[in-house]
């Protein structure tokens, strides 16, 4: 439940401030100038802030459509991304958001016409595809009830013929997506990892099982679907677990019908990796070996033993050209 | 560190100061420069009128004792508001000196004992109340002194309303003052306990007996000293605090051997699978 929410004065008159806030209703409402005032500062602390998020409704300035980093995705295409919220709902331990902000609060820009607007000049810029990725500072779907991010950025991007939208989710809010005819350009790509993963490093995420469901839901639709497997964790026995966990994906899902897989293992920035070890000095997680690539840290003793395996256990069940790997 | 962290009031007044001093049964410390009264993990500082006189007090509080991540800052005392009635508890949201931009947003990280409200500090008794806010003389300097000091997220301020549009400022004397604090005492509790369990949410160094006994038995560099702490942290993680057998080091002629065979252990662990079951 939020309790508190900040309101960028720019915003208090936004007609999805109105929307927002009475869905949430808030026991307390704070207006501010900026949303840095309350986000980010120097002394706060993620973990403390977790506990009991706010949120914070603001407008997105300055450049809101950025190429995606190397490595990201599974196209050569021109891709982008964009963060229509910051901060997420669940608490992945693994999670890069804690080591890039000192803020746990939720930060929801509500100007999606400026994102949009954005949007449509960046496609009016050639006829050639866009890959537009959201869900990069946040959940793609996990506070749709609230934002309606979905709802107003499929449509959006439907009107364009050469924009391809991923929602990036490990979210059952799926309501929006059944209550509409699928678009064959947004792919609904669900983060997966197996249940024991999920219990001990997804906290507050929906199990796996709810997970599979809702693809499986999503997928008889007619939505493209996406799975990624990823980050992977070097988890003892991960062999076993890992073809336990395959199996039960696709016996419950339509392999022919998928439309990309990835599999990646966890690579955090350096100094994202530092500040998350000193927020959880007590984790596992952050205790194992460390190898550092590109600047990215990764964690456990061989990851690209892990990749190649997760790779030739998925091409049994899926078409290699649709399997990509994300750099490790 | 503690297992309960320490809360500093910074009061005004000796009036506004008096009721926690006797709920919380606080020994007076020192006189000069600031009336100081504590036990080991509450103390109550009177710092006098004004937002230059709650900032030194901060100041003159922080350089007493070492300074420790769960610090707890408060500052409590009365405000004026137009409408709330007298008694009422308020604490604040957006805190801000009058005629000036910048703004502090004391953070929410847990369920208000009270009502919010934005609070606008002024360099002099106020009459003509501001509509949205109430008004104190003291927030703004507590704010700006413990920015620089403190956790953000364990600094609050906390005001009872002592005027209104009503009343004037006439009716503050320190009887009545000293009546409005302790009846506001039971939400001032119930935020310092809010507060506390918000500070207890910060990582907590972990016990290193182990480090004593091989710090002991071998020579360790600083930086050694620190790569031991490292590796025997990584290992109690990874091995849910296995005992470490001397017995798998005693051919160890130096520090260096020591660390190289406690890293080829450590680095071959994978996660627990205690973890994930
Ligand atoms: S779902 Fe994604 S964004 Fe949310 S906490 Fe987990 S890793 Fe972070």
């Amino acid at each position: 439940m939020i309790e508190t929410v900040y309101i960028e004065r720019e915003v208090l008159d936004h007609p999805r401030t109105a929307r927002v806030l009475a869905r949430v209703r808030p026991r307390h409402v704070i207006t501010c100038e900026r949303y840095g005032e309350v986000f980010n500062r120097h002394n706060q602390n993620f973990r403390v802030q977790k506990a009991h998020p706010a949120l914070i409704l603001a407008a997105k300035h300055g450049r809101r459509l950025l190429p995606v980093p190397g490595g990201y995705g599974f196209t050569a295409e021109p891709a982008f991304y964009f963060s229509h919220m910051l901060n997420c709902l669940y608490d992945c331990r693994y999670c890069f958001l804690q080591g890039m902000f000192r803020s746990a609060h939720y930060v929801l820009f509500v100007n999606y016409e400026d994102f949009i607007a954005d949007i449509e000049a960046e496609c009016a810029r050639s006829d050639a595809p866009r890959w537009l990725f959201s869900g990069y500072d946040c959940d793609s779907l996990a506070l749709e009830p609230v934002t309606g991010f979905a709802a107003t950025f499929i449509d959006a991007c439907a009107k364009l013929p050469n924009a391809w939208l991923e929602l990036r989710s490990k979210s059952t809010q799926i309501r929006s997506l059944l209550n509409r005819p699928p678009v064959a350009r947004c792919v609904c790509a669900f983060s997966l990892s197996p249940s024991a993963v999920v219990d001990a490093f997804e906290q507050r995420t929906p199990s796996l099982a709810a997970r599979l469901a809702a693809i499986k839901r999503l997928q008889a639709h007619g939505w493209p679907i996406g799975l990624r497997f990823d980050p992977l964790l070097p988890v003892a026995d991960f062999e076993a677990v890992h073809r336990a966990f395959f199996n039960q994906v696709f016996a419950e899902l339509d392999a022919t019908k998928l439309h990309s897989v990835t599999v990646g293992v966890l690579r955090l920035p350096r100094d994202q990796a530092r500040n998350i070890a000193r927020l959880y000095p007590d984790e596992g997680l952050f205790a194992l070996a460390e190898t550092e690539r590109d600047g990215l840290v990764s964690y456990g003793a061989d990851t690209d033993a892990l990749l190649d395996w997760c790779s030739a256990e998925l091409a049994r069940r899926i078409p290699a050209q649709r399997i990509h790997r994300q750099a490790a | 560190m503690s297992s309960v962290p320490r809360v500093t009031v910074i009061c005004a007044l000796p009036s506004e100061a008096q009721a926690l001093v006797a709920h919380w049964r606080l020994n007076a410390q020192r006189e000069r420069p600031f009336r100081v009264y504590g036990d080991g993990n509450l103390r109550v500082l009177v710092s006098g009128v004004g937002s230059h006189a709650s900032a030194a007090a901060v100041g003159y509080a922080a350089g007493l004792d070492d300074s420790r991540a769960d610090d707890i800052w408060l500052n409590i005392g009365i405000a004026g508001h137009a409408h709330h009635a007298l008694g009422t508890p308020l604490l604040a949201a957006r805190v801000s000196h009058h005629g000036r931009d910048l703004a502090w947003y004391p953070s929410l990280v847990f369920t208000p004992p009270c009502a919010t409200s934005a609070l606008i500090t002024y360099d002099h008794a106020v009459t003509d109340y501001p509509t949205d806010a109430c008004c104190d003389m003291e927030a703004s300097g507590f704010m700006a002194a413990t920015s620089r000091i403190a956790s953000g997220d364990l600094v609050q301020v906390f005001k009872v309303v002592s005027d209104n549009a009503a009343s004037g400022i006439g009716v503050i004397e320190r009887t009545r003052v000293h009546g409005l604090m302790q009846a506001a005492l039971p939400a001032i509790t119930a935020l310092v306990e809010r507060v506390r369990e918000v500070a207890l949410r910060l990582p907590v160094a972990a016990a290193d007996e182990l480090t004593s006994a091989l710090l002991t038995r071998w020579h360790f560099s600083h930086t050694q000293t620190t790569q031991l702490r490292q590796l025997l942290q990584r290992r109690a993680l990874l091995t849910a605090q296995a005992a470490l057998d001397m017995q798998t080091l005693t051919d160890c002629r130096n520090a260096a051997a020591v660390l190289a065979r406690l890293r080829a252990e450590v680095d071959a662990l994978p996660l627990p699978a205690a973890r994930t079951e």
